[in-house]
């Protein structure tokens, strides 16, 4: 077992001496599935399907499979043909285009437990109707969407089945997909939202991670385990998991074996908080603020951490941009978490060899961090969305910035409102609503705030409430280019954890023994429930 | 696993997680793919 997580660890040495390309069908195979989805889809063949999917809703997907399966299926047919027919030498071009079987691999089952397989759960579910007291249904539950099974989907196709041979290099992409979603996540946030949450996160993950670090250094030495290990395995429970591992495991001297226990238990407590919190998250009816703090400070590692905040909100990125804030704020402690296990360390041991703290934070701190940074920096710039967006919706009241004329107040609603204004007390809220009334639209952001306020407030009538959330709609728009990044971002998660599900092994996971699951149990059990208790009593719903 | 499947590994190239030799290669690519993503959405959305 520490030979196959050895596997983590160890990094090749370059210069391939194989073929990686196999001369299989399979991925034409797979790219003619995907064209048969998106043509069934596209000529109305499956209307049937969606209308008893969506349950008496309307069925989310139809956009998606209109589009998706078509290039990425074109694309898998063309090099599939090559990949089957073609002949292939080793070398860099071998290695690198032999993954996109492996990938196409992931993206079909991703496709197919969005599109098909969750939606016929949920509707299974409905039809059941509703569990007992909990006025909710046993999907809702359970947690049971697109994501949890697809991480499902791929545990059972590598511990059952095993991952076929052409496939195998593409696998290792998941990765990849998540990296790019995090880096792309940068696009979505105004300077508004990122003011407000760092400052939450900052003191929340300051708190907790500096606590488990603590935590695992004092229990590894009651409990007698090597400083190489109890430094080792503190900054994995501590911050963010199997990177910050391999960032520390040079400073505390620590060996193969014990890298591998230590990722072995970040595996296994990640594995379980991902399906668990969801679950959890809904019993307690948490917000998708609440959650994604919660889920950001309390589980280890980043890529459970999407997971969980996916499985939470599968239809939204809301709860996973609130937890990948928290998590991108626990990556950038990590120099500070090394700093301390290296004097830490050569204090306690005396023929410790100095290393270059420097030079270890430099070489390990995970850039895509810094890739996140210039996103959000290009994001504040204003070309993808007006720089004042506020998740994606821009004020916009004339012609250019999307305002329709037709939507300005008619003279019955006007006076309609104007009859109900003496009940307004406020008198922010009373001077928005003269100035709505006055031009037959919301004239500022700051008075689209107001009346937002007065709408929440159900001081007026239903009608007048009516007419205010029109007018409040009218000024808000989707900025369309948000729009297509929210679109990639939740097809990268998307790929990046049924891959992920792909990686994880039993055996991986039995890595995790004796002293180090014992520890790593304790302090993630008291982060997960400490964390939860700050999240309910400090953290508000909104943002 | 076998002593004989650790002298044979199953990738020359890369780790179990990763095609990419290092992770910092692996970010780097993940930024190269991102602006890539970006650049798209800015010229063609």
């Amino acid at each position: 077992m520490i030979l196959e997580l050895r596997s983590y660890i160890q990094k090749g040495k370059g210069g391939s001496k194989m073929v990686y390309t196999k001369k299989h069908p399979a991925l034409f195979i797979i790219g003619v599935i995907m064209l048969a989805i998106w043509f069934f889809g596209s000529t109305g063949m499956l209307d049937g399907l969606y209308e008893h999917m969506a349950a008496g809703k309307k069925y989310k997907y139809a956009g998606e499979i209109a589009n998706i399966p078509l290039y990425s299926g074109i694309l898998s047919v063309v090099i599939g043909l090559w990949q089957w027919f073609g002949t292939h030498k080793e070398g860099h071009w071998d290695y690198y285009s032999s993954t996109v079987a492996g990938g196409m691999f992931i993206l079909l089952i991703a496709m197919l437990v969005r599109w098909f397989v969750a939606p016929e759960i949920a509707a299974i579910s409905i039809a059941m109707g509703k569990v007992g007291d909990t006025g909710a249904y046993i999907h809702k539950l359970l947690g049971l969407n697109y994501v949890v099974m697809g991480i499902v989907t791929g545990l059972i196709i590598v511990n059952v089945f095993k991952i076929p041979v052409w496939a195998e290099n593409g696998v290792r992409l998941s990765r990849l997909g998540l990296k790019t979603g995090v880096i792309l996540l940068g696009t979505l946030y105004s300077a508004a939202e990122l003011v407000n949450l760092g400052g939450l996160s900052i003191v929340m993950i300051g708190f907790f991670v500096l606590g488990s670090v603590g935590m695992v250094l004092w229990l590894g030495a009651r409990r007698k385990i090597p400083n190489s290990m109890g430094g080792v395995l503190s900054a994995g429970m501590g911050v963010c998991g199997v990177s910050a591992t391999v960032a520390a495991a040079p400073v505390v001297q620590a060996k193969s074996v014990e890298i591998a226990y230590t990722i072995g238990t970040i595996l296994l407590w990640g594995v379980g908080c991902m399906f668990l919190f969801p679950i959890i998250g809904n019993m307690l009816g948490m917000s998708h603020v609440q959650f994604g703090a919660w889920a950001g400070t309390g589980i280890l590692n980043s890529a459970q951490v999407a997971g969980a905040a996916l499985a939470y909100q599968p239809d939204g990125i809301e709860t996973l941009k609130v937890a990948e804030i928290f998590n991108i704020t626990r990556v950038l402690v990590l120099p500070i978490i090394v700093l301390w296990l290296a004097v830490w360390y050569v204090k306690r041991e005396q023929s410790a060899e100095r290393v270059n703290v420097g030079r270890v934070i430099f070489d390990k701190f995970p850039m895509f961090v810094i890739g996140f940074i210039l996103m959000f920096a290009l994001s504040t710039t204003g070309i993808f969305a007006p720089a004042n967006h506020y998740k994606g919706k821009f004020f916009g009241n004339t012609a250019e910035s999307g305002f329709k004329e037709s939507n300005l107040l008619s003279a019955d609603q006007k006076d309609a409102l104007r009859a109900e204004s003496g009940k307004v007390q406020r008198e922010d809220r009373k001077a928005a609503l003269g100035r709505l009334i006055d031009n037959g639209k919301i004239m500022s952001i700051d008075d689209d705030d107001a009346i937002r306020g007065l709408i929440n407030a159900k001081v007026m009538s239903k009608d007048a409430n009516k007419i205010m959330k029109g007018a409040h709609k009218a000024v808000r728009h989707t900025a369309k280019k948000i729009k297509a990044f929210r679109q990639w971002i939740t097809w990268l998660f998307a790929f990046g954890l049924v891959g992920l599900g792909m990686q994880i092994t039993v055996g991986a996971m039995k890595q995790a023994g004796g002293q180090p699951a014992v520890i790593g149990g304790i302090v993630g059990a008291t982060k997960a429930i400490l964390s939860l208790v700050v999240v309910l009593m400090l953290v508000a719903d909104r943002v | 696993m076998s002593k004989e499947s650790e002298a044979q590994p199953r990738f020359h190239r890369g780790s179990a997680l990763s095609i990419f030799g290092s992770d910092r290669k692996e970010d780097l690519m993940a930024l190269i793919c991102a602006l890539l993503i970006a650049f798209g959405v800015y010229f063609f959305v």
